[in-house]
């Protein structure tokens, strides 16, 4: 029931902008596969979606589902069904008929229809709201049905346009819990648009978009570990920006010297390193690579971050802040003086400007992302 | 059952405009209704009696049915052309909203100078007969004929526009994205109408019909400038018999209005059930 997804050199521009909202858009989705698009607002997220459901016509490039274009063919002809931000369930029609609505659009009679929607309702677990109103249900359950509606259409392609964005975080667990056992049951090659990261890495892939243009596709392992620019970087969060001066074999920061297959002589460039891989030490010690004062920190659930303002570094600029990852249950030393070490593996250097050139980063074969990375180990 | 803050503070603005058109309202209906039962009358001693419906009989049910033919066929046009009208706007230009300004214009136009309007398009010497150089003599009796066209051309085109702005309003929010959704599950246009748009406007075209149908039912002065002299409808008669010198047939005017109002009542009563379960249903 599914199908290859490709978007080849994409294009649209909204009547009366000055920009495009997609730019030479390239990607692919392997069948059954799940594809996450990340990016900040206005980034052409779903803009992306409504072209590939043949809601806005793009001004150039392709759009093919498997060996078939589907430029000249009309959304509803097209095999793909789209979740929204807002249910949009059919106020008029019970929870049954809401999921039947596909069937009975295409001929089917209302007793089959219904029939067979209950099987949908049972795979989201809503078979005792079958003659219940929308209104009468949930946010939750709203999307729940939304989904089951959406599966009933039998779709090649399932699109999902930040449909669990209003929910609560548990809802939202539910939701994606019951995405993994729909994606299972039904394997529906799935696009999902999405702010929320920790969504993000339910898919196979993750692509991120930037002013319309895809500045990296990749797996999120290596989207964490080689963001392909800045702007990527900023968007994950969780990294720190340092500016490294080139030196013989890489650069200089104030982590110390990090090494590069081709450094370019006289340009500076940022090295940007993953909270996780850096550890609070012993000022004194010998593992520190840097020290600094700690001016701060962040909680999220029990991981606690720790601001650290880094003291000026020979050839390194002045002082730079980093974040570094606290394990369980260690205080923040907000005002002491402490020691930075380099514990893993996640210090990279995006290719220099890869943000004024990230429309050459394009990986246009759509599996993964070209980047100048070098990945280095200071265990 | 408690009321919400914001349904109490809108309950409240509206209170004043309710209460003055109750007050007018039930007076009004009250005086008429007595009138008609001869217990209200311009001299002589009150005595209750059925004698101004009575007197009225023949006439009256003449006048109902002419009433009711210019109602009906009034609002079966607006409906259709309102509906229509307010669906093509969805549909071709759900964000530009300007489109619908001719619509909005329509609305403030009072009756009067819509009749006027219409009678100087269709009548025999009209602009319509000038425009198709047609001969007065050969030009149909569109005004004052033996078929109401140009009553019910008027109320067509004034609650046409009403019908299409209480439809516009109470689906222009939730409709283009519905019919979005009804897309990406398979509906083609035709099925997207008929399953989703349809129904959805199905209450407020409904309501807006039945408001359209007591208008027209009670309105006199479009029909009293643009139809024939007899059979007149209900309102016509009224009225005529109203401002009659003869200041016995007073009881006659005032059944005549009852009967008019008892058929707007008939046809509320009649019609706000199958309103409510559609408006309940969403």
């Amino acid at each position: 029931m599914s199908g290859d997804l490709r978007l080849e050199s994409v294009g649209f521009r909204y009547p009366h902008r000055d920009r495009d909202a997609l730019d030479e858009v390239t990607l692919g989705v392997a069948p059954a596969h799940l594809l996450a698009v990340v990016g900040p607002s206005g980034s052409g997220k779903s803009t992306l979606l409504r072209v590939v459901a043949g809601l806005l016509r793009p001004d150039r490039g392709e759009v093919r589902l498997g060996d078939r274009s589907l430029l000249e063919v009309a959304p509803e002809r097209r095999g793909i069904s789209m979740m929204f931000q807002k249910p949009l369930l059919f106020p008029h029609l019970d929870v049954l008929d809401n999921v039947a609505f596909a069937d009975r659009a295409a001929g089917v009679p209302r007793a089959r229809a219904r029939a067979a929607a209950r099987g949908y309702l049972d795979v989201v677990h809503l078979a005792d709201l079958a003659r219940s109103r929308p209104r009468e249900l949930s946010g939750g359950q709203e999307q729940r049905v939304a989904l089951a509606r959406a599966l009933a259409a039998h779709p090649q392609v399932l699109l999902l346009d930040e449909p669990f964005s209003a929910l609560d975080p548990e809802l939202r667990a539910t939701m994606h819990a019951l995405l993994e056992e729909v994606r299972a049951a039904f394997a529906p090659t799935t696009v999902m648009v999405t702010h929320d990261l920790a969504e993000a890495a339910m898919a196979d892939t993750i692509a991120v978009l930037d002013e319309g243009r895809v500045v990296q596709h990749a797996d999120i392992d290596a989207l964490y570990r080689r963001p392909a620019s800045i702007t990527v970087a900023r968007l994950l969060g969780g990294f720190s920006e340092l500016a490294g001066t080139p030196v013989e074999g890489g650069y200089d920061c104030h982590l110390g010297f990090v090494p590069a297959p081709a450094p370019r002589a006289g340009e500076p460039t940022v090295v940007l390193v993953r909270q996780e891989a850096l550890q609070v030490v012993d000022e004194h010690g010998p593992h520190a690579a840097a020290s600094g004062l700690v001016v701060g920190s962040t909680r999220a659930g029990t991981r606690q971050v720790a601001k650290v303002e880094l003291d000026a570094a020979a050839g390194a600029g002045p002082t730079a802040s980093v974040l570094v990852e606290l394990p369980p249950g260690v205080a923040p030393p907000v005002g002491h003086r402490v020691g930075v070490r380099v514990t893993g593996t996640l210090v990279h250097v995006p290719k220099p400007s890869a943000d004024l050139e990230s429309r050459a980063d394009v990986d246009r074969s759509g599996e993964g992302a070209v980047d100048g990375a070098l990945v280095r180990d200071r265990q | 059952m408690t009321v919400p803050g914001a349904q109490r503070r809108g309950l409240a603005l509206l209170a004043p405009a309710v209460v003055l058109t109750a007050v007018v309202t039930t007076a009004a209906v009250g005086s008429v209704l007595l009138t008609s039962l001869g217990l209200l009358p311009l001299f002589g001693p009150a005595t209750a009696s059925l004698q101004g419906f009575e007197a009225a009989a023949p006439d009256l049910r003449v006048a109902s049915r002419e009433s009711i033919l210019i109602a009906t066929a009034s609002t079966a046009v607006a409906l259709v052309v309102g509906l229509t009208a307010a669906l093509l706007l969805l549909r071709l230009a759900p964000r530009r909203r300007w489109l619908g300004a001719p619509l909005a214009a329509v609305l403030p136009v009072p009756h009067l100078v819509g009749a006027a309007a219409m009678g100087l398009l269709l009548s025999g010497g009209g602009m319509l007969s000038r425009v198709f150089g047609v001969e007065q003599s050969t030009w149909p009796e569109l005004v004052g004929g033996p078929w109401p066209v140009a009553v019910v051309a008027e109320f067509a085109w004034k609650e046409s526009a009403f019908v299409a702005v209480v439809v516009l309003a109470s689906t222009s929010a939730a409709l283009p994205d519905l019919s979005y959704a009804a897309r990406m599950l398979g509906a083609g246009a035709r099925q997207r109408l008929l399953r989703v748009i349809l129904p959805m406007a199905a209450p407020a075209a409904a309501a807006a019909s039945l408001i359209v149908f007591l208008y027209t039912l009670g309105s006199y002065e479009v029909a009293w400038l643009l139809g024939r002299a007899y059979p007149e409808p209900l309102p016509v008669m009224a009225y005529r018999l109203y401002t009659s010198i003869d200041l016995a047939a007073r009881p006659q005017a005032a059944a005549t209005a009852v009967t008019a109002i008892g058929l707007s009542v008939i046809a509320a009563a009649a019609t706000l059930p199958l309103i409510r379960r559609l408006g309940a249903a969403q």
